[in-house]
C-alpha cells in the first residue's frame, strides 16, 4: 500500500514538474531587466569575391545581427555573419554605444567566431553568459532576440532532436540540436542565442520558418571551438579521413568475417595521407569501438547524455587535433587496436577546396582566357542550387574528389572563361574546361600554369584540355603586345593573382 | 578546320589524325570558321555529312605535315552513340537477379527513372568523350529493387554501377548473365566508386527465385537481346 502511493506520489510530482517548467520560461523576463543583457549587436559590411571576375570584389552587403558576450570580453557569433568582412562594429543594445570590433578567431566548419572590441572597456557592465553544456532532448529553450527598443524577445522551443548533421560548409557533420520553435522576424535575426537557465544552450544555425524547425549549433561545440580557440594557434576540428557504412546486412557482415550479432562499421575507404591511412586503418576493416564506446551496426555509440548517436561526434565534438584515439577494429575476424593521432584537415589539403573566404581568388588571364582553380566556392557562385546549376562536370569532380584524384597534392586547373579579344577570336564561346598541358608540360595548378606559359613552343602558346576542341593555342607575342589594351578594355587591374 | 582529336573505333579511326588540317569536303572548300558553302548558303561543314546515309562515303581535302593529301572515310553509325540516343522498338535489355534489376544505362533508361544522380549523368554524357565504352561497352546499372527478404538490406546500392564480381571486371550484361548463371556460393559485386561491396548468397538467391518471380509476375528475368518488335514497319530515322 505503501509503495502504491508512493508511485502515484512520483507520477504527481512528474506532472507538476512538467507544468512548472512550463510556467517559468528557460529565461524569465523579470531577471533579465534587473542587469544588463548579455546581448549586444553587430553591425557588419562586407564584400565578397566575385569569382566570374575574380581581380574584382562583389557589391558591400550588410548585415545586422545579435552577439553573446562571454568572458574575457569575447562576443560569440556565428562564423558566416563574418566572412568576408569589410567592418565589423558592435553596438550597446540598451544604450546604442558602439564600437568597431576585430575578428579574433573564426572556424568556417562549425560556423563559430569570435569577436573583440577595440575599445577594452566596451563591454563594461555586462555579465557575460555561461555556457550550459547539458540541453537534451525535451529541453525548453529560449531564443534571445532583441527589439528595436533594445528589450529582450524570448522565444522557446522545445529540443526534439540531438544528432549528427550537416553545417553550412559540408565538411562532415557536426553535433547539432533540432528546436521546435515559432521564431518571430526581427532585423537582427542573423546570430541568435539560445538559453537555458540564463546560460548559453547553443546558436542559431538555420531556421526553417515553414515547418518551425530551428537547428542550433550546441554548447558542446561552443565550448570545443572556445577551448581550441585558447591555443596558440586555432587548428579546428578533428577528422579522422575514412567513409563507412552500416553492417545491418548479414551478407555483408559475413563477407567482413563478422561473427555474431555484433556492431561495428564497415570501413569503405581510407583516404591517403589521412590519419586513419597512418594509423594503418583498411577497407574492409570493421571498427567496433572508438575509444571505450562500442559502435553499433548502425554507426551509432550510446551517449550518456544523448543516447544513441553517430559515433563520428566522438571524433569532433569530444577529441581535438593531436588526441591519440584508440580503434577498436576487426580484421580478418580478429581483433585489433590501432591507434589514430587525429588531425584537422586544412581546406587547402583538398583536390577542390570546400571553402575559400576571406581571400581573394586566384587566377591568371592570358590573352582573354582565364585560368582559374575548381573549387566548391567557385560552384557555389551558381547559387543555392549550385549543384544543379553549376557545370555539371565540374561538380563530378568537386564531389568525386577523393575519387578521381587520390594523389590530393594538386589542384584542377580550369578555363572558366574567355574575354572577348583579338588574340582569342573564334575561341570566346569556351567555357569550364579542364586545362591538362600547357606547352606540353603537365599542370597541377595555376603556378604551374604561369610558369609553363613562359616556354612558348615556336612562338606559340599551347595550351591542352581534356574537353573538346582540346587545344588552343596563341601568339605569345601578340598576347604580350595586347595584355595592356586588354586591361584597360576590361577594367583588370592585374592579370594574375597567385599568392 | 584543325583535327583535334579522333574518337577511337569511330568511322574516321586510323585515317585521320590530330593535328591534320582538313581543307574542303567532298569539293566545297572549308572557311576558317568551320563553314562551308551548300547550295548558295553557309552552313556548317558537319552537314555535308548529315545529307548523307549509312555507307556513303565523303572525301576530304587536307594537310597533313604541311603536305596535301586527301583522306575518303565509309560513313556508318559507331554504335557508342546510340546509347546517348533513343532506341525504337527495341525491347530494353535486363538481368534480374534476386530481385536486383540490372540495366545498361542508355537515354530511355535515363528518362525513365529520371535520376539525377550525378555519376549516372557524368557515365552518360561522357560516354564517349572519356571513352568509357572501351571500358564498360555496358555500363550496367543496378536500376531498381525488387523488395524481398533477401535483399532487404541492399537499398543504398540502388543506382550503382557494376565494375566486377569476385575480382572479375564485368563489361557487358552478357558477362553478368553469364555470371549469375554460373554464380559460386558467394558472389561479391564491386561497384564503381569507394562503397562497400554488394555480397549474395547463392542459395539464397536460388531459394527466392520463385517467389519473387511470383510475386512480382516476372514472366523472364532476362532479356539480353536487341530484337525490334515484330512486324514493325522499317521506318525512316527521325531527325
Amino acid at each position: 500500500m505503501l509503495k502504491r502511493s508512493l508511485i502515484a506520489f512520483g507520477i504527481i510530482l512528474v506532472a507538476a514538474g512538467g507544468t512548472l517548467a512550463k510556467k517559468e520560461p528557460a529565461v524569465s523576463a523579470s531577471a533579465s531587466k534587473q542587469k544588463q543583457l548579455a546581448l549586444v549587436r553587430v553591425n557588419v559590411t562586407g564584400q565578397s569575391y566575385d569569382y566570374f571576375r575574380p581581380w574584382q570584389k562583389k557589391a558591400p552587403f550588410s548585415k545586422r545581427a545579435l552577439g553573446a558576450v562571454l568572458s574575457k570580453g569575447r562576443v560569440l557569433v556565428t562564423a558566416d555573419l563574418v566572412t568576408n568582412q569589410n567592418y565589423v562594429e558592435l553596438e550597446r543594445a540598451e544604450s546604442g554605444e558602439k564600437t568597431a570590433a576585430n575578428v579574433q578567431v573564426i572556424d568556417y566548419e562549425a560556423n563559430l567566431a569570435l569577436l573583440e572590441p577595440a575599445e577594452k572597456t566596451f563591454l563594461d557592465g555586462i555579465t557575460p553568459l555561461e555556457i550550459t553544456p547539458d540541453t537534451v532532448v525535451g529541453d525548453r529553450l529560449a531564443a534571445w532576440q532583441l527589439e528595436p527598443t533594445g528589450a529582450l524577445l524570448a522565444t522557446e522551443g522545445l529540443v526534439t532532436t540531438v544528432q549528427m548533421m550537416p553545417y553550412p560548409i559540408d565538411v562532415g557533420q557536426f553535433l547539432t540540436y533540432r528546436v521546435s520553435i515559432p521564431m518571430q522576424y526581427r532585423e537582427n535575426s542573423y546570430t541568435v542565442p539560445l538559453v537555458k537557465n540564463n546560460k548559453l544552450a547553443g546558436l542559431l544555425l538555420r531556421y526553417d520558418s515553414r515547418s518551425q524547425l530551428l537547428d542550433a549549433i550546441p554548447a558542446p561545440i561552443i565550448t570545443h571551438f572556445l577551448k581550441e580557440a585558447e591555443s596558440q594557434q586555432y587548428r579546428g576540428f578533428p577528422s579522422a579521413g575514412f567513409s563507412f557504412f552500416p553492417t545491418r546486412d548479414p551478407e555483408l557482415r559475413e563477407f567482413a568475417e563478422e561473427k555474431g550479432k555484433g556492431g561495428g562499421v564497415y570501413v569503405t575507404n581510407v583516404e591517403p595521407g589521412t590519419p586513419a591511412m597512418k594509423a594503418g586503418l583498411q577497407v574492409g576493416d570493421v571498427v567496433t569501438a572508438v575509444g571505450n564506446h562500442e559502435i553499433d551496426q548502425n554507426g551509432n555509440y550510446v551517449d550518456p547524455l544523448y543516447g544513441k548517436i553517430e559515433f563520428t561526434n566522438l571524433l569532433t565534438a569530444h577529441a581535438y587535433a593531436g588526441d591519440v584515439v584508440p580503434f577498436h577494429i576487426q580484421r580478418n575476424s580478429k581483433p585489433m587496436q590501432l591507434n589514430v593521432t587525429l588531425e584537422h584537415r586544412d581546406a587547402k589539403d583538398y583536390v577542390s577546396p570546400p571553402y575559400y573566404l576571406d581571400q581573394p581568388p586566384r587566377y591568371y588571364v592570358l590573352g582573354g582566357l582565364i585560368f582559374q582553380e575548381l573549387s566548391r566556392q567557385y560552384l557555389k557562385e551558381w547559387g543555392a542550387n549550385w549543384q544543379r546549376e553549376a557545370p555539371q562536370r565540374l561538380v563530378y569532380f568537386d564531389h568525386f574528389q577523393s575519387e578521381l584524384f587520390p594523389e590530393r597534392n594538386r589542384r584542377i586547373v580550369i578555363l572558366s572563361q574567355v574575354l572577348p579579344a583579338n588574340s582569342t577570336i573564334g575561341y570566346d564561346d569556351l567555357a569550364y574546361l579542364t586545362v591538362t598541358k600547357v606547352n606540353g608540360r603537365g599542370i597541377k595548378s595555376l603556378d604551374d600554369l604561369a610558369e609553363a606559359v613562359k616556354h612558348p613552343i615556336e612562338g606559340f602558346i599551347k595550351i591542352e584540355t581534356e574537353e573538346d576542341p582540346k587545344q588552343i593555342e596563341l601568339d605569345a607575342t601578340q598576347v604580350a603586345a595586347e595584355a595592356p589594351e586588354l586591361q584597360e578594355n576590361y577594367g583588370i587591374s592585374s592579370l594574375q593573382r597567385l599568392q | 578546320m584543325l583535327v583535334s582529336s579522333v574518337i577511337p573505333g569511330g568511322p574516321s579511326d586510323g585515317i585521320l589524325r590530330s593535328g591534320d588540317v582538313l581543307l574542303a569536303i567532298d569539293g566545297h572548300p572549308i572557311a576558317s570558321d568551320a563553314n562551308v558553302e551548300l547550295e548558295g548558303e553557309r552552313a556548317q561543314f558537319e552537314e555535308v555529312v548529315e545529307r548523307k546515309f549509312k555507307g556513303d562515303s565523303v572525301k576530304f581535302d587536307m594537310l597533313r605535315n604541311k603536305q596535301p593529301t586527301t583522306a575518303t572515310i565509309k560513313l556508318y553509325k559507331p554504335w557508342p552513340y546510340s546509347v546517348q540516343g533513343h532506341s525504337y522498338d527495341v525491347r530494353p535489355r535486363y538481368v534480374l537477379y534476386g530481385g536486383l534489376l540490372f540495366q545498361p544505362l542508355n537515354l530511355d533508361m535515363l528518362e525513365a527513372y529520371r535520376t539525377t544522380d550525378l555519376r549516372l549523368r557524368h557515365f552518360f554524357e561522357y560516354f564517349i568523350l572519356e571513352q568509357i565504352y572501351l571500358q564498360h561497352p555496358d555500363v550496367i546499372v543496378l536500376s531498381n529493387i525488387l523488395p524481398d527478404p533477401i535483399n532487404t538490406y541492399l537499398a543504398p546500392y540502388r543506382g550503382a554501377i557494376v565494375d566486377e564480381v569476385n575480382g572479375k571486371k564485368v563489361r557487358t550484361l552478357d558477362e553478368l548473365a553469364e555470371t549469375f548463371a554460373h554464380a559460386p556460393d558467394q558472389l561479391v559485386i564491386r561497384m564503381i566508386g569507394d562503397g562497400p561491396p554488394l555480397v549474395l548468397d547463392r542459395t539464397k538467391v536460388e531459394a527466392a527465385r520463385e517467389r519473387i518471380k511470383a510475386r512480382y509476375n516476372v514472366a523472364k528475368e532476362q532479356n539480353l537481346e536487341e530484337r525490334p518488335g515484330s512486324g514493325a514497319p522499317a521506318q525512316a530515322n527521325k531527325i
